[in-house]
């Protein structure tokens, strides 16, 4: 079996989720409360993927980042030599979508190669749902990312993310 | 430095280092609280990135430094959550390490726990988002409530426009049907015996009332509208409230009701449209009337109010009053009163809400004073007409 470590960043505005898509994918646990989150969180998760004929060990680390502005000059320390990353955004803020834009701009600037997936996270909150599906395929589209309706409440769609996204490290992988 | 010196700060400061060669083999430590625990379970000869998780896909930015291509790197705010749940938070510093020669030998792996001012970083974060969240929570409301506005506004006009056009459709087959009662009773269409006048009546009654509710809605989607105008002249209030009198007069009589005038002489004129003004002083007679039992006095009372440059009318009824949960509905379109079917009272609610707005437009007030079956007292009052100069 081939083993392969990779560290993949969640990207997003403060309260989209981030934390939260973390922690349900890792320990499948949620959490209501919300808890800022300042600097960087790293978990580990340790996921089978199937490539070719044989299956990958692949490590994945987390680097769970602080949304606020107070970290946008730190934020390109975090980023280095991640291989991926989870652009997470609040289906109930349409103003989450507009940072979106930086933060890819970042990876891609710091890492040329890295593979960016599109999270729209809380679809649990049906009625506050403030974003329409030509809105977020646009999105999609410009940051040339897959996209994924997620809830971190309810798990729905959050381990089809990662493994979507682990999918995309290992198939490219030159382990 | 004096080592012990070294050793206070490391301590005190809470900070361990590893030095390792340049192949990231770690070739010594300090780690004299606990800071890095993996520190002391790698120790000697472990691969650095082996037992520092976070530095995970960090060979390349560590082999940068090695090569003197990169002077430093930092990493701020780790969070590290321990078996107790609790959060600590490091910040790793990454430097070329230098012989004496100061040719690189390795690396300097430095950390230090920052958890006390991270826990206090955190909060003032947690609040700032917090708050954030809850404007950009007002500002959707706001939003919402803008078009729930423009939405009513637009409900609210489309309902005026339809109680209009059909007051307007209903008035003018009324003006026919009344044109004709008039004809028969008259006799135009021949003699009638007395039953037939008397369906004449209830029907002319009738026809009367829906006649009044009819201009009533017509009054209530110009004033809503602000599309009322009025001309002001000075008018007699004595002789305007007679005038009103008589026109119910009818009404009185059929309940056995009396109206008392009470004004005193040399009352100056009230600056008002003499329609409107009738029209004020009609529904609340009006009212009054339908609240009192027969064989009651309905007291108009005319004076110069308290407040200077302005008359007084008052209208006691004998009725049951007004309970006091029905105060703050009196004077709104269709505010109707529980009870009110008991007094044996009709209508349809405009009367009072017309009196209001048309006072407003004059720039006066209306108010009432009522007691539980002690009958109830509107008051209205209107500017006086200013006075001829005298001499």
């Amino acid at each position: 079996m081939i083993t392969l470590n990779r560290k993949v960043c969640l990207l997003g505005d403060f309260a989209v989720g981030k934390t939260s898509l973390v922690r349900r994918f890792v320990y499948d646990l949620f959490e209501d409360k919300y808890l800022s989150t300042i600097g960087v969180k790293v978990s580990r998760k340790v996921v089978a993927m199937p490539r070719d004929d044989t299956t990958i060990e692949l490590t994945i680390m987390l680097w769970d980042l602080a949304d606020s502005q107070e970290f946008d000059s730190v934020r390109v320390s975090y980023l280095r030599g991640a291989s991926g990353a989870v652009a997470v955004c609040d289906i109930t803020r349409p103003s989450t979508i507009d940072g979106l834009y930086k933060y890819s701009r970042d990876l891609r600037a710091n890492n040329p190669g890295a593979h960016l997936i599109l999270a729209v996270n809380k679809i649990d909150l049906a009625d506050q749902r403030a974003m329409t599906a030509a809105q977020i395929e646009a999105v999609a589209l410009d940051l040339k990312a897959p996209v994924y309706l997620t809830s971190a409440k309810t798990g729905k769609n959050v381990d089809d993310v990662f493994r979507h996204l682990g999918q995309m490290l290992v198939t490219n992988a030159a382990a | 430095m004096p080592n012990t010196v070294a050793q206070m700060i490391f301590q005190e400061c809470l900070i361990a280092y590893a030095v390792t060669d340049c192949d990231l083999r770690i070739i010594e430590v300090n780690d004299p609280q606990d800071v890095l625990p993996e520190y002391h379970q790698g120790r000697l000869g472990s691969l650095l990135t082996e037992i520092v998780p976070e530095l995970v896909d960090y060979e390349e930015t560590l082999a940068q430094i090695v090569t003197g291509e990169l002077p430093r790197f930092q990493v701020s705010w780790i969070n590290r959550e321990l078996s107790t749940g609790q959060i600590v938070y490091l910040t790793m510093l990454f430097l070329p390490y230098r012989d004496q020669t100061g040719r690189i030998v390795g690396l300097l792996h430095i950390v230090q726990d920052v958890t006390e001012i991270g826990y206090l970083e955190q909060a003032v974060t947690q609040h700032r988002n917090e708050l954030l969240l809850a404007r950009d929570q007002l500002a959707l409301q706001n939003t919402q409530l803008v078009a729930s506005n423009a939405e009513l506004k637009r409900l609210d006009e489309l309902k005026s426009s339809f109680v209009s056009i059909a007051a307007h459709e209903l008035r003018t087959p009324l003006t026919s049907v009344m044109g004709y009662l008039e004809l028969l009773t008259g006799g135009d269409a021949g003699p009638l015996n007395d039953q037939q006048s008397d369906y004449l009546i209830t029907i002319e009654g009738a026809a009367q009332r829906l006649l009044r509710i009819t201009n009533d809605l017509l009054d209530v989607t110009r004033l809503e509208a602000g599309r009322l105008d009025l001309v002001l002249q000075p008018v007699d209030l004595s002789a305007l409230v007679a005038s009103v009198a008589a026109e119910q007069a009818a009404r009185l009589n059929a309940k056995s009701q009396h109206l008392s005038l009470q004004a005193p002489a040399h009352l100056p004129p009230a600056l008002c449209d003499v329609v409107r003004a009738g029209q004020i002083i009609g529904n609340l007679i009006s009212n009054a009337r339908k609240f009192s039992p027969p064989d009651t006095t309905i007291v108009v009372r005319l004076s110069e109010a308290a407040e200077p440059g302005y008359l007084l009318i008052s209208v006691t009824d004998r009725g049951i009053g007004i309970p006091p949960e029905n105060h703050a509905m009196l004077f709104k379109p269709f505010g109707r009163i529980g009870g009110a079917g008991e007094a044996g009272a009709n209508g349809v609610g405009l009367g009072l809400f017309i009196a209001r707005s048309l006072v407003d437009l004059h720039g006066g007030r209306i108010w009432f004073e009522s007691l539980p079956h002690g009958g109830t007292t509107f008051y209205v009052s209107l500017p006086i007409a200013d006075r001829a100069p005298t001499g």
